[in-house]
Order: C-alpha cells, then sequence, then structure tokens
C-alpha cells in the first residue's frame, strides 16, 4: 500500500513537472509585442505608434514565434501580415527568412524580420 | 520485500508510459497552423463583385466552405501567377479540395473585363474564382482584408503600367472568418497542411 502510494505521488510529481516543462518552452520560444490603443492617432499626429524595433530577429527552434497583440482600434499591417483590431496574430517560423514591408504602427512606417537558421541547422550557408 | 519492489518498477514504468502517452496527446491536439493565425478570427462582411460569367459573386455563396481570397492582376508580372501556382500545388494535395474555393480578386478592373480574367483563372483550375468590379466595389473589399492597392506609371513598359499590392493569400474559414494568411513565398506544403487540417476539423 505505502509502495503504491509512492508510485502514485511521483505519476503525479512527474506528470506535473512535464507539464510545466513543456509550456514553459513554448513561452520561452515566443515574443509578444504589444500595439497599444490610440497607436494610428499616435502615428498621424507625429508621435510614435507602439514601442517597436525597426528589426525584429528570431531565430528557428529557439526564438520562432511571434505574437503581435492589437489593442488598437483600427486594423495594422505589420510587413506581409495584418492584425484585426483587438485581436492577436501569432506566427512561427519554421524556416530562416527575411521579411520587408510596410508597418503601419512605426513612425516610418517600414519594418523588418529576420529568421536565422537555427544553431544546429548546418545545411544553411 | 522483493514482491514490493518488483511492484513498484512495475508502477514507474506504467506512470512513465501513461506520462508519455499523455505528452504525445497533448503534441497531436494542439496542431500548429503554418499560417499566421488570426486569434480570434476576424468576421468579414458579405461583399458582392462580378465574376468571370459576368455573374454577381457574394463571399456569402461560400459560406460553409473554406475559402482562400487573393488580391491581384493579370498583367501582374510574377507575384500573382507565382502564388496562384502555390496555391494550386498545395491544393494537389488536399483529398477534398472541392471544399475549398479559390477567390481571385482583380485590383486592375480596367483592364482585367471579365473575360480578360477568365482565361487568365481558368488555367489554374475549376476551383479558381475570378471576380472583377468597378474600383470603388473593390476598394471597399480591400479595407477588411488590410490589403491595398495603387496604379503606378512605369514609364518604357510594354504594360503601360504596374498595380503595386499587398501579395498576401487569405484564409476564410467555414464560417466566413478571416483565420489565417500566408505572405507571398509560402511553402505550398504549408498551405496544404493546414488545409489539410481544417477539412479534417470540419468532418469530424
Amino acid at each position: 500500500m505505502k509502495a503504491l502510494s509512492i508510485a502514485g505521488g511521483a505519476i503525479l510529481l512527474v506528470g506535473v513537472l512535464g507539464w510545466l516543462a513543456l509550456s514553459q518552452f513554448q513561452t520561452l520560444r515566443t515574443v509578444t509585442y504589444v500595439i497599444p490603443p490610440g497607436a494610428k492617432q499616435n502615428i498621424e499626429t507625429g508621435r510614435p505608434g507602439a514601442e517597436f524595433p525597426d528589426e525584429i530577429v528570431l531565430t528557428v527552434g529557439l526564438k520562432d514565434t511571434i505574437v503581435i497583440e492589437n489593442r488598437d482600434d483600427v486594423i495594422h499591417s505589420f510587413g506581409p501580415f495584418v492584425v484585426a483590431p483587438h485581436s492577436q496574430l501569432r506566427k512561427r517560423f519554421d524556416t530562416p527568412v527575411v521579411y520587408e514591408g510596410v508597418c503601419t504602427f512605426h513612425q516610418d512606417e517600414h519594418m523588418r524580420i529576420v529568421v536565422n537558421p537555427a544553431p544546429w541547422d548546418f545545411s544553411v550557408n | 520485500m522483493v514482491k514490493v519492489t518488483t511492484r513498484l518498477i512495475e508502477m514507474i514504468i506504467i506512470s512513465l508510459v501513461l506520462l508519455c502517452l499523455t505528452v504525445g496527446c497533448q503534441s497531436i491536439s494542439g496542431y500548429d497552423y503554418k499560417g499566421a493565425v488570426l486569434d480570434p478570427p476576424t468576421p468579414l462582411d458579405d461583399f458582392e463583385l462580378t465574376d468571370t460569367k459576368g455573374q454577381p459573386f457574394h463571399l456569402s455563396d461560400t459560406d460553409g466552405e473554406i475559402t482562400l481570397v487573393y488580391f491581384g492582376y493579370t498583367f501582374c508580372p510574377d507575384v500573382c501567377p507565382l502564388t496562384m501556382w502555390d496555391v494550386k500545388t498545395a491544393l494537389a494535395d488536399v483529398p477534398h479540395k472541392d471544399q475549398v474555393n479559390v477567390v481571385f480578386i482583380s485590383v486592375d478592373p480596367e483592364r482585367d473585363t471579365p473575360e480578360v480574367l477568365g482565361r487568365y483563372i481558368s488555367a489554374f483550375g475549376p476551383e479558381f474564382i475570378g471576380l472583377t468590379d468597378e474600383w470603388e466595389k473593390v476598394e471597399d473589399v480591400l479595407q477588411p482584408f488590410g490589403a491595398y492597392a495603387a496604379k503606378e506609371e512605369v514609364d518604357g513598359s510594354s504594360a503601360g503600367y504596374l498595380v503595386s499590392h499587398t501579395a498576401r493569400l487569405y484564409l476564410v474559414n467555414p464560417k466566413r472568418e478571416l483565420l489565417l494568411m500566408y505572405p507571398f513565398g509560402f511553402e505550398p506544403a504549408d498551405l496544404t497542411s493546414d488545409l489539410n487540417q481544417l477539412l479534417d476539423q470540419e468532418t469530424s
């Protein structure tokens, strides 16, 4: 009976630790940016639209998922993507790529996403 | 004592197997879309444009099915035909592609008459639908997709002018919500995977 209790406790502990590990791993791979309310109006009046770098650098397999949360009342473009008002866009990059394009919440209306290959990917020069 | 130890080892092995199954099930049930996901999906209003037979087409005509939407034009030298070809390639590996519509909306109604657009779009497959209409009506449709198009005069070009336009492919789900988008140059296999996943969800 005591052995069964120990086994049951071990099952529970391993399960919880495994679940935490998996969920944290996905969180660590994600980069989140927020477009604040009024970003469009700020841009139109010459103020910064959002706290966003001009270039976002990601790495496949390590930091490869981007989430853009749009809290503004208008749709925003971020290079090849758009984010509807009060929603979020999520994209995981599985391959190296570079995107440049129009950004409606950057003052200079330009953005760049660089996705580097995984450190263990020796097939890419 | 030996019997208890053996029993304990058996329980630990069983618990590890159950844990592996649990983790595996979590991985399988949490499908990761290859396209960029909008969360929550964005509801789209219905719109009406003219198809290549000169008949009115409504986006609501595709309710209950998956619809891929693309804004382009027939004089586009590269981006549009390449994207349409990638869509055709992706659909080749979708067993239930009869439940998928591809809507190509012209951003150059001046040159893309229904006849011209019909000849262009028919080269890609019967599931491809071409739409063209007055510019003001097309412009209204661009807005909810966050898309744009603008004429650019090009000196010395035999085409006369080009039209710069967003090159995204949009995926509208059967509830007429914008769910996924794919940038130009997407991998056809990614679109295939997402389409098959969505179609499997609809049939299960």
